[in-house]
């Protein structure tokens, strides 16, 4: 199975919230800001994940950091009962778990923007069971 | 003929894992968990002649305690996780009595839990990649995944990869799902060919779209070279079953428990989706519950910016740099073309910009969000300001307001079953532990069940027989 990633930076945050969880999540989507001072911009990554079942359990994690002009991190999923849409700002982070109430095709909408090195923001997604 | 050879070191990995796994049925359930192989298997509720493990319930309370977006995060209050609770008991009365039914027998169970656990088994955050990664997981998979598809001799037809790509690009553009009947006319042609343990074998358009339908929680292609990767990544998928079969993570007592536990979800939401049809919402009913919720289902009727228009997606990439003085001056590139105002209005059926509104909501006023595909183009929007908030019209959102509507009204048929079934549930771990508040006695009290067996007993074994 794919793992989507744009850069692999600065996730820690997210992974240790999300092994803190140890239901097994199974499936990362991620996108990430990068980390140099001459690649500015936004860095998105939506699509769909076909046939998630009923009863799937998914975490998302999201956070932006750095002293600069705004980074921020966004989230977006929809489909089989599930309802995410959430930005952070510099600074902040967000973390949810979640189960599926019906089978699906699960959209999800990631971004992570920075405008200033060393800002950073990651966005990332998790289905399993 | 040829023969796949794990490397030694794969090879000889079975063994400790064995032995790890082993040693953890030998500690027995009360060791200190670790989440990779041991699990407590003491049972916490029993309903009859069903139990579920602690493990399975501290599992879902993790799940509840860990939801709700909470910022900075904290417990929740007592009155929720009660809540939970009763809702979490009422479907395991359900769960208790779809298993005595044989509802976990019903082939559309048992094919997507077999699909399941197979999805799971071969993830790259799965038990194998756990496994045998080491303190990298991800470096190993990679490595392996290249070993693999050098091994089997895998020789990709990029050709007809190509072909399959322009017979599905269009759906997959609208964001519907990959049909047989897309590829029929080139279902027959070879994508790739490559060696399982010495047999010669063929992928060809046909078997990727059934892999592909058949598959669990797949990611659409975004393009050739994703497609191309699916491709390798069924191959490799076919070892790693093989691999994490033969090392017995399919028999660990936790994948054992997740897969019940998938498997009951799987029942239950059969039979909620049997309850659900069975449901008669009239429109009046939809009208007073859009009523009653009209903040929830309310959003600004139009978003203002300006659009900047790039040729290419990199320089479009730099667009989103706003010319501020806190970045380096110059580096922001000029548009192609700019369009102020643009505006985006909520309720029409074509928007001006193929980004989903909810997305343009959240984006912070004064951002630059992007860049999109813009007719043939790349564009970066600058967003300005919303508009009033206003309730989404019905019409919009029927599908959605039945769903929510149905759901709560299950949920309370549920609830209501448990209240009838109170006498049936034997509790056998400290609610204390977990913050909840023993609702029993209270339920029993309120339904004129006799409260002699469970007076006093919060924190204590539960026993309504």
């Amino acid at each position: 199975m794919k793992t989507v990633k744009v850069s692999f930076h600065s996730i820690a945050l997210g992974l240790c919230l999300l092994a803190a969880n140890a239901f097994a999540a199974s499936y990362l989507i991620q996108v990430d800001s990068p980390q140099f001072p001459n690649q500015y911009g936004a860095f998105w990554n939506n699509g769909s994940i076909s046939n998630v079942p009923a009863g799937a359990n998914f975490e998302w994690g999201i956070e932006a950091s750095g002293v600069g002009a705004s980074p921020y991190a966004h989230i977006i999923v929809g489909g089989g009962g599930l309802n995410v849409n959430q930005s952070v700002g510099a600074g902040g982070n967000a973390y949810d778990v979640g189960q599926t109430s019906y089978a699906d095709t699960i959209s999800y909408q990631l971004s992570a923007n920075t405008w200033a090195y060393p800002d950073h923001a990651s966005a990332l997604l998790y289905v399993g069971w | 003929m040829r023969t796949f050879f794990l490397p030694v070191k794969i090879r000889l990995l079975p063994l400790a894992v064995f032995a790890l796994v082993l040693a953890t049925r030998i500690s027995g359930a009360h060791e200190a968990p670790n989440p990779a192989f041991a699990v407590n298997l003491t049972p916490a509720i029993r309903i009859g002649e069903f139990t579920t493990s602690r493990y399975l319930f501290e599992k879902n309370y993790r799940q509840f305690t860990g939801s709700g977006l909470r910022h900075p995060k904290k417990d929740p209050a007592t009155e929720e996780l009660n809540r939970w609770f009763a809702l979490y008991l009422a479907r395991l009365v359900i769960k208790a009595d779809l298993i005595q039914q044989g509802e976990l027998d019903r082939p559309e169970v048992v094919t997507i839990t077999r699909q399941m656990a197979r999805y799971m088994l071969t993830q790259p955050q799965g038990p194998l990649y756990i496994a045998l990664g080491g303190s990298d997981p991800p470096a190993f998979r990679r490595e392996r995944r290249a070993q693999i598809l050098k091994e089997s001799q895998f020789a990709a037809n990029s050709g007809n990869i190509s072909q399959l790509w322009s017979a599905i690009a269009p759906r997959l553009n609208r964001k519907e799902a990959l049909r047989t009947q897309d590829v029929e006319p080139i279902g027959a042609s070879i994508l790739a060919d490559y060696f399982f343990n010495g047999i010669a074998k063929r992928v060809s358009a046909s078997d990727f779209v059934r892999d592909f339908q058949q598959g669990i929680a797949r990611l659409v292609p975004r393009d050739i070279q994703t497609l191309s990767e699916q491709i390798e990544d069924m191959i490799v998928a076919e070892y790693d079953l093989v691999d994490a079969e033969k090392l017995g993570l399919d028999q660990t007592p936790q994948f054992l428990e997740d897969r019940y536990n998938f498997a009951l979800n799987q029942a239950l939401a059969l039979y909620e989706e049997k309850l659900s049809k069975q449901l008669v919402i009239s429109s009046a009913e939809l009208e007073t519950y859009h009523q009653a919720n009209l903040r929830r289902y309310s959003s600004p009727v139009e978003i203002r910016g300006a659009l900047f228009i790039y040729f290419d997606l990199e320089t479009a990439r730099r667009g989103m740099t706003a010319p501020t003085e806190e970045n380096i001056p110059g580096l922001a590139p000029l548009p192609f073309q700019t369009i102020d105002p643009f505006i985006i209005p909520r309720d029409v059926p074509t928007p001006p910009l193929d980004v989903p509104y909810p997305f343009l909501i959240s984006t912070p006023i004064g951002q630059r969000c992007g860049p999109f595909p813009y007719a043939g183009k790349y564009a970066v929007f600058l967003k300005r300001t919303a508009g009033e908030f206003s309730p989404l019209p019905m019409e919009k959102i029927q599908d959605q307001l039945r769903r929510d509507l149905s759901r709560e009204k299950i949920e309370a048929a549920e609830i209501e079953s448990l209240m009838r079934n109170l006498n049936r549930v034997q509790l056998l771990l400290e609610l204390t532990d977990y913050k909840i508040e023993n609702p029993l006695p209270r339920w029993r009290s309120e339904t004129g069940q006799a409260t002699s067996q469970d007076a006093g007993t919060n924190g204590k074994k539960t026993e309504i027989d």
